[in-house]
C-alpha cells in the first residue's frame, strides 16, 4: 500500500545544549514516498541536523532543545529510539572513515541486520544484494581501512542498505567521491526509487546532482526554509558554471625553476603504485588544478612535492633543487601544503596564534610575524575571528585558518589538496580567490579537486590525472572540449547556468556548443 | 594460532600476563618473552611488525635499565660514571623489568592481529560480558593504528608549518611540542568517536536484546589442546621460578 508521506515535520525547532542560537526553525515539510528530496543551504544552515532529525539522533544522542514533531515512516521520532527508527531508515555520513569500524566489509554491511537480531541465514543475502548494489562484489574479505574514499563511502551506503530502510538519508554523501562516483551514487539511488520505493533525502553542495537528480528541493538557511520546490525554482544560479571568467595567465614563460617533477613514480608499501611516471612543471605565478578520479595519484603527487612521501623513482625539483638532499622543515620555508583533514592542522589556542606558528618557526621578528600574521587573517577574512580557538570555529572557518596560517608564510609553491572540499558556494569562492591573490604575488598554485566546473573556472592550467599518470594537461578551455577523455578519467562535466539536458541533444553536446561559443566570442573580442 | 578459537587466544594471552608478573627470575621471564616471539612467528606476523610495537618502548627501557642501575640496592659497582653509583644488580633488574614490559607488548597484538572485532565481541559475550560492552571496548583497540595515522598526519602538518621539534634529538624541545601534538589528537578523537557513535547508533546499535552474529564460535579440541598446553607450560615456568633444583 502507499504511504502518502514517509516524513513529516511539523513545527520543528531545535537548540544544541549550550548553543545560544537555533540549528533548526519552525520547519514544516512532508515527503512522499519514493520522492528524492535534496536539502541544500550555506555552511551551517541546518541541513546536517535536519538529517539527524529524521533518524531521531536529534534529540536522542545530541540532547539540546527539540520543539515539534517529526513522522519517520508513520513513527514519531521522540517515542521510539534511534534504534527503532533505524530498521526504517538508514543514515549515511559525511565521512566514511568515522562511520565504519568493522574488520572486513562483510562485517560491515552485516553490523546492522546484526543489531536487528534477525535470523544469519536471511542477513548473508541481505548483504551480498547491498554489496552488489554498490559495486562491491568481491570485497567481502578485505578490511574498510585498505578502501579507496569513494569505495568506503559505497560500503557506507551498502551499510545503510543492507537494513532495507524505506527512507534513505544522505549527509553530504558524495563530498568525498570523484565526478564518476558521486553519479554511480546518485544513479543507485535513482534505480533503489524505482525498484523498490524507497525515499531519498540527500544534504549536499553539490547543485550539478540535485539539478539532474532531485524531485524538489529544500533550501535551507540559517535553520529556516527558504525554498522548498522544483530544482529549476530553487537553485540560485551562484554555484553553476559561469565559464572562463577569470582572467588567466599565459605560463609558457614562466616555467624555468619552479617546482618540476621528473618521471615519479611511487608505489604504497602492500604494492600499490600511485605514480607512474609523471613529468610536470609547474611555474612562478601560475595556477594549476590537477583533477582525476579517487586514486587517481593527485594527493600522493603533493605529498611527494613536500617530501612527505618518497619516489619509488624518479625526482622532485625545487629551483633546481632535488627535494631528497632537503629537511621538511627547510622545505616547509618554500612550499605550504593544505592538507585534506582542517582539523589535523590546527594545534593553537587561537586563530591568531594559529596563523603566527609558521612565521616564529621560521623566525621572523615580532613585528614581522605579527604584520604576516595579520595579512594572512585579512586575506582569509579571518580578522573578526582572530581571538576564537580554532577548533570551535565552522567548518569552512577551520579550512580558512589552516589556508591562512600556510599563507603567512609566504611559500612560493601553494598546495591546496581539495581545498573546498565541505565549503559552500560562498566558502569555495572565498578559497579561490585567495588562490588567485596567491597566484598574482607570484606563487605557483597547485590545487587538487574534484569539482572541474570550479577549477575550470579560476585556474589558467588543468591537469587531468588517471591511473597514476597525466593523461592531460593543457589551458581549461582545451581540456574541457575533450569531453571522452574527462568522461574516462572519471571526471563530470560541468554544467552552465540555464544549460540543463536539451531533450534531443545529449549534455556532453549542450556543454561543448557553449565551449564553442567562447571561443566564438574570444576570437570575435581579438 | 590464526585459526584458534578466540577465547583459547584470550586464555593464552592471560597466560602470558599473569606469569610475568609472577615470575621472578631473569632467566625463566626471557624463556617466557622467547615462546612469546614463537607464538608471534606461528601467528604469522613479521619482525617489522615487532619492531613497530618495540619502537616508541626504547626510550623507556634505557629508562628503566639507568634508573634501576641508580637507585637499585646493589653491591657490584660498574665503572659507568667515575662518581655516581651505578650496580650490576640494578641493572640486572631494569632488564628483567624490559623484558616484563616486552612479553607483554607482544603479546596483546597476537590477539588483536589474529582475531576480528567481531569474533572477539563475540568471545568475550560468550565469557559472559555485555555485548555492548564488548563491542565497544573491542572498536576502541580497533582504532589505535587511526590514532597513529593521525599522529604521523599532525607531526607532518606542523613539520610544514616549519616546526623542526620532531626532527632533531632535543627532547626538550619535543616536550614543549606535545601539547601542540595532544590538543588536535583529543579534539579529533573526540569528534571521531562521536561520529562514530551516531553511525553506530543510525545502525541499530544495542536495539535487540537477542542480538544475532554471521560468526559462529565453536571451542574444538585444537582450542582445548593449545589452552591446556598453555595453561601447564606457564605453570611448569611458575614452578621453575619459585623452586628451582639448583
Amino acid at each position: 500500500m502507499r504511504i502518502k508521506s514517509v516524513l513529516e515535520f511539523r513545527d520543528v525547532s531545535y537548540r544544541y545544549p549550550r548553543a545560544t542560537t537555533w540549528a533548526l526553525r519552525d520547519l514544516n515539510f512532508s515527503v512522499a514516498q519514493g520522492e528524492f528530496v535534496a536539502v541544500i543551504g550555506p555552511n551551517g544552515a541546518g541541513k546536517t541536523s535536519l538529517c539527524k532529525c529524521v533518524d531521531g539522533i536529534i534529540p536522542h544522542s545530541e540532547g539540546g532543545l527539540f520543539k515539534g514533531h517529526i513522522t519517520t515512516s508513520g513513527l514519531d521520532t521522540r517515542t521510539h529510539t534511534v534504534a527503532q527508527l533505524a530498521r526504517h531508515s538508514g543514515l549515511v555520513l559525511e565521512d566514511p572513515d568515522a562511520q565504519l569500524f568493522a574488520t572486513t566489509v562483510l562485517d560491515e554491511v552485516a553490523f546492522g541486520p546484526e543489531n536487528l537480531g534477525l535470523d544469519p541465514a536471511s542477513i548473508l543475502p541481505a548483504v551480498h544484494g547491498a554489496l552488489k548494489a554498490v559495486g562491491l562484489s568481491g570485497f567481502e574479505k578485505r578490511s574498510p581501512t585498505t578502501l579507496s574514499g569513494g569505495q568506503k563511502q559505497r560500503l557506507a551506503v551498502a551499510a545503510a542498505l543492507s537494513m532495507r530502510p524505506r527512507l534513505l538519508v544522505l549527509d553530504e554523501a558524495t563530498s568525498q567521491l570523484d565526478g564518476e562516483g558521486a553519479e554511480a551514487l546518485m544513479d543507485l539511488a535513482r534505480d533503489l526509487r524505482k525498484d523498490q520505493g524507497m525515499t531519498v533525502i540527500m544534504a549536499t553542495h553539490d547543485v550539478d546532482l540535485v539539478r539532474r537528480y532531485a524531485d524538489r528541493v529544500l533550501r535551507l538557511e540559517a535553520g529556516q526554509i527558504i525554498d522548498f520546490d522544483r530544482p529549476e525554482r530553487v537553485i540560485p544560479a551562484a554555484r553553476v558554471f559561469r565559464g572562463f571568467t577569470h582572467p588567466q595567465t599565459s605560463t609558457t614563460h614562466r616555467i624555468d625553476g619552479g617546482l618540476v617533477f621528473e618521471k615519479l613514480r611511487h608505489a604504497y608499501p602492500g604494492g600499490v603504485v600511485a605514480l607512474r611516471g609523471v613529468d610536470l612543471r609547474f611555474g612562478a605565478g601560475e595556477f594549476v588544478g590537477v583533477v582525476g578520479r579517487n586514486g587517481s595519484g593527485k594527493t600522493t603527487l603533493l605529498k611527494c612535492a613536500v617530501s612527505l612521501l618518497s619516489p619509488s623513482s624518479g625526482r622532485v625539483l625545487l629551483n633546481g633543487k632535488d627535494l631528497k638532499t632537503m629537511k621538511v622543515f627547510e622545505l616547509a620555508q618554500s612550499v605550504g601544503y593544505v592538507q585534506q583533514n582542517p582539523d589535523l592542522q590546527l594545534f593553537a589556542e587561537t586563530v591568531r596564534k594559529e596563523v603566527s606558528f609558521g612565521p616564529e618557526n621560521l623566525g621572523y621578528s615580532n613585528a614581522e610575524v605579527g604584520r604576516k600574521t595579520d595579512a594572512a587573517l585579512r586575506t582569509a577574512g579571518l580578522g573578526a575571528m582572530a581571538d576564537e580557538h580554532p577548533l570551535g570555529l565552522g567548518r569552512g572557518e577551520r579550512g580558512l585558518t589552516v589556508l591562512a596560517s600556510v599563507l603567512a608564510m609566504e611559500p612560493t609553491v601553494l598546495l591546496l589538496d581539495e581545498p573546498t572540499r565541505g565549503q559552500d558556494a560562498d566558502g569555495c569562492s572565498r578559497i579561490m580567490e585567495i588562490a588567485l591573490k596567491a597566484r598574482d604575488a607570484g606563487c605557483a598554485v597547485i590545487a587538487v579537486g574534484h569539482d572541474l566546473g570550479l577549477l575550470a573556472e579560476y585556474v589558467d592550467r588543468l591537469v587531468v590525472m588517471d591511473g597514476g599518470l597525466v593523461v592531460a594537461d593543457g589551458p581549461p578551455r582545451t581540456i574541457l572540449e575533450n569531453v571522452g577523455l574527462l568522461r574516462s578519467a572519471g571526471l563530470r562535466l560541468p554544467e552552465k547556468s540555464g544549460n540543463l539536458v536539451v531533450p534531443g541533444r545529449s549534455r556532453e553536446g549542450a556543454y561543448v556548443d557553449e565551449a564553442c561559443e567562447d571561443i566564438q566570442e574570444t576570437v570575435c573580442a581579438q | 594460532m590464526r585459526t584458534l578459537d578466540p577465547r583459547a587466544k584470550i586464555a593464552i594471552i592471560v597466560m602470558l600476563s599473569v606469569v610475568c608478573f609472577l615470575l621472578e627470575d631473569a632467566a625463566t621471564i626471557v624463556a617466557v618473552f622467547a615462546i612469546t616471539l614463537g607464538l608471534w612467528f606461528l601467528a604469522r606476523l613479521t619482525l617489522r611488525d615487532l619492531y613497530g610495537y618495540i619502537k616508541p618502548m626504547l626510550f623507556l627501557f634505557l629508562f628503566l635499565i639507568l634508573a634501576q642501575g641508580f637507585f637499585y640496592p646493589g653491591v657490584t659497582r660498574l665503572p659507568l660514571l667515575a662518581f655516581v653509583p651505578f650496580t650490576l644488580e640494578g641493572a640486572r633488574y631494569g632488564a628483567l623489568l624490559c623484558f616484563r614490559v616486552l612479553t607483554l607488548a607482544c603479546s596483546f597484538p597476537l590477539l588483536l592481529a589474529t582475531s576480528s572485532v567481531e569474533e572477539l565481541a563475540l568471545a568475550l559475550t560468550k565469557m559472559g560480558l555485555p555485548y555492548k560492552t564488548a563491542y565497544t571496548a573491542m572498536t576502541a583497540l580497533n582504532q589505535v593504528p587511526v590514532l597513529r595515522s593521525d599522529i604521523a598526519s599532525i607531526i607532518a602538518a606542523q613539520k610544514l608549518r616549519a616546526c623542526a621539534a620532531f626532527e632533531g634529538r632535543n627532547l626538550f624541545k619535543k616536550l614543549k611540542a606535545y601539547p601542540a601534538l595532544v590538543i588536535p589528537l583529543v579534539m579529533s578523537s573526540m569528534r571521531r568517536a562521536n561520529l562514530m557513535g551516531t553511525a553506530m547508533d543510525a545502525r541499530a546499535f544495542g536495539c535487540s536484546p537477542s542480538r544475532t552474529s554471521i560468526h559462529t564460535l565453536r571451542f574444538r579440541l585444537p582450542d582445548f589442546v593449545a589452552t591446556l598446553v598453555a595453561v601447564s607450560t606457564m605453570a611448569v615456568l611458575v614452578l621453575a621460578d619459585r623452586f628451582p633444583w639448583a
